[in-house]
């Protein structure tokens, strides 16, 4: 059977860190000594303080970086042993709200939309009513032809989003997603999190933001030096 | 490539796409007339060694009986399978023939000259040469038979050196181009980097990627090379209606009749211009993204 393809057995998480270190090159350690594991279906914030590695370690979450040291399972398989092909199969897999956005600016934005199907040999056309509702949903159901420089910050951000998420990806990581926008805004924003949560999605939020984090009742993993302090250190009740 | 329901749509038009199809449409065009000069050289250099291959010298060495050998023999030769035409050239031919070297003037019976006998032979024919030598070795012994090797050799090497300087000329406005697009190829890779970042994140594979930028480079490549192509057999067609119409001499510019082999031979230059970029577009971008983990 298909590693890449079926769905991680119920008892394994969706990421394991065993031991995890990283470094670029021959400079210090970013991170070191990181263990923690992301059950299937969970949610968690990420908080630390900006240079703590939180960009760092949602790198090695979403392949961007190979881990250094130790081990780095995601979605079942073990990323640095994988092949090429087989790396590329789970970023597939993975639904990313990058801090920056990183739309295409040459599309509009039912194509930024449409990309990762395109990406995954899906064709756009027949999947177009989905993208619409998902933009109906993200509250840019008026704009499918404006290009991303067209749009406010906020509407970006939800254009990212809506990437992230139409793939219907098993593992949602994002980057900061509410550091750009007023607070309601951001409270609407960890919502669509929220409900791509209990559609079974698992979610990684990554945000300096601990006072919005403490809205909702997920466990906080603490990034502090370049280790993860346990959900239980970081003084979070678990819901 | 990803998808394809608009040219070149991940990664955006190149700007500089123009200057690409422009520099494979000078190259192309430059390789292509090389390349149409090579293959005139070829033909016409064939077609003289075909004649020259077809016409035999038979030279006897004067003497007083030499007149009436070369009759004999010319008779003989006439008759033999494969043979054309075999005539013993008179005293006005001979004169024409040495007018250049001894003036028009030249008081020919005074000299001791050899009598030549001039032999075509059938294009294609059966002729004999080891019998038509055994013949004249009895009916005129001191006779000696030019066949034109020297000629024929030396007419070889002159095409040969023709057809490898044409060849090089085109092989060297194809690597032209095709270094010049790799260089642009990388100069793309660059400022797209954070895109091409961005949808090696997203699970692009490395020959989805690379190939949007081959597809690219050979599209660009293809549009010039085609003008170029067209312009060049456009120069190759004037220049035949030139020498058809007596503008051009066309002993001075022979190009042979084109047939439907030589106008395929001229696509090569676009072909192979826009395969090469196609391979170096794929490896310097395969290479980019090697570096990515």
């Amino acid at each position: 059977m298909d590693p890449l393809h079926s769905a991680p057995k119920a008892a394994e998480p969706v990421v394991v860190f065993e031991d995890v270190a990283l470094r670029h090159g021959g400079g210090p350690d970013i991170l070191h000594d990181v263990r923690f594991s992301l059950a299937a279906g969970s949610f968690h914030f990420l908080t630390g303080p900006s240079g703590s590695g939180k960009s760092s370690l949602l790198g090695l979450i979403c392949l961007g970086h190979l881990p250094s040291h130790g081990q780095v399972r995601v979605l079942g398989t073990e990323t640095s042993s994988a092949s090429r092909a087989a790396r590329a199969a789970i970023r597939r897999r993975i639904g990313i709200v990058f801090q920056d956005f990183r739309l295409f600016e040459h599309l509009d934005v039912v194509d930024n939309v449409a990309l990762p199907l395109r990406i995954a040999g899906k064709d756009p056309k027949t999947h177009r009513k989905d993208i619409l509702d998902l933009l109906g949903w993200v509250g840019l159901g008026a704009h499918l032809d404006a290009h991303p420089s067209a749009l406010s910050g906020g509407q970006r951000q939800r254009l990212a989003i809506a990437r992230a998420v139409v793939a219907r990806p098993p593992l949602l990581v994002a980057d900061e997603p509410t550091g750009n926008v007023e607070a309601p805004l951001a409270l609407r924003l960890l919502y669509l999190f929220e409900a791509m949560h209990r559609m079974g999605t698992t979610v990684l939020v990554a945000t300096h933001d601990t006072r919005l984090a403490s809205r909702f009742a997920h466990p906080v993993l603490r990034l502090e030096a370049g280790r993860v302090l346990p959900p239980d250190a970081a003084g979070q009740a678990r819901p | 490539m990803i998808g394809s329901r608009r040219r070149s749509m991940i990664l955006g038009r190149d700007p500089a796409r123009g200057q690409l199809a422009g520099i494979a449409a000078a190259a192309v065009f430059v390789a292509c007339v090389a390349l149409a000069v090579a293959l005139a050289a070829a033909d016409s250099t064939a077609r003289w060694r075909g004649a020259l291959a077809r016409a035999l010298t038979i030279e006897i060495a004067p003497a007083p009986e030499a007149a009436a050998q070369a009759a004999r023999a010319a008779d003989l030769l006439r008759a033999m399978p494969g043979v054309a035409a075999a005539e013993v050239l008179g005293p006005e031919r001979i004169g024409a023939l040495l007018a250049p070297w001894l003036g028009p003037d030249a008081r020919l019976e005074e000299l001791p000259l050899p009598v030549l006998l001039d032999l075509r032979l059938e294009p294609g024919g059966t002729f004999d040469a080891d019998a038509a030598r055994d013949m004249l070795a009895l009916v005129a012994p001191d006779a000696r038979i030019d066949d034109h090797r020297a000629w024929r050799d030396a007419i070889a090497r002159l095409a040969w050196l023709a057809v490898g300087l044409a060849s090089a000329v085109a092989l060297a406005a194809i690597a032209a181009a095709a270094l010049a697009i790799a260089m642009a190829t990388r100069a793309r890779l660059a400022a797209l980097r954070a895109d091409i970042e961005t949808l090696h994140l997203m699970g692009a594979g490395d020959g989805a990627v690379a190939g949007e930028f081959a597809g690219a480079a050979m599209r660009s490549t293809a549009a010039g090379g085609t003008l170029g192509t067209l312009a060049a057999l456009a120069l190759v067609a004037a220049a035949r209606h030139a020498t058809a119409v007596g503008m051009i001499d066309p002993g001075a510019l022979p190009l042979p009749a084109f047939t439907a082999f030589h106008w395929t031979m001229l696509i090569l230059p676009l072909a192979g211009c826009t395969l090469l970029v196609g391979l170096i577009a794929t490896w310097i971008a395969r290479a980019a993204l090697r570096r990515l983990p």
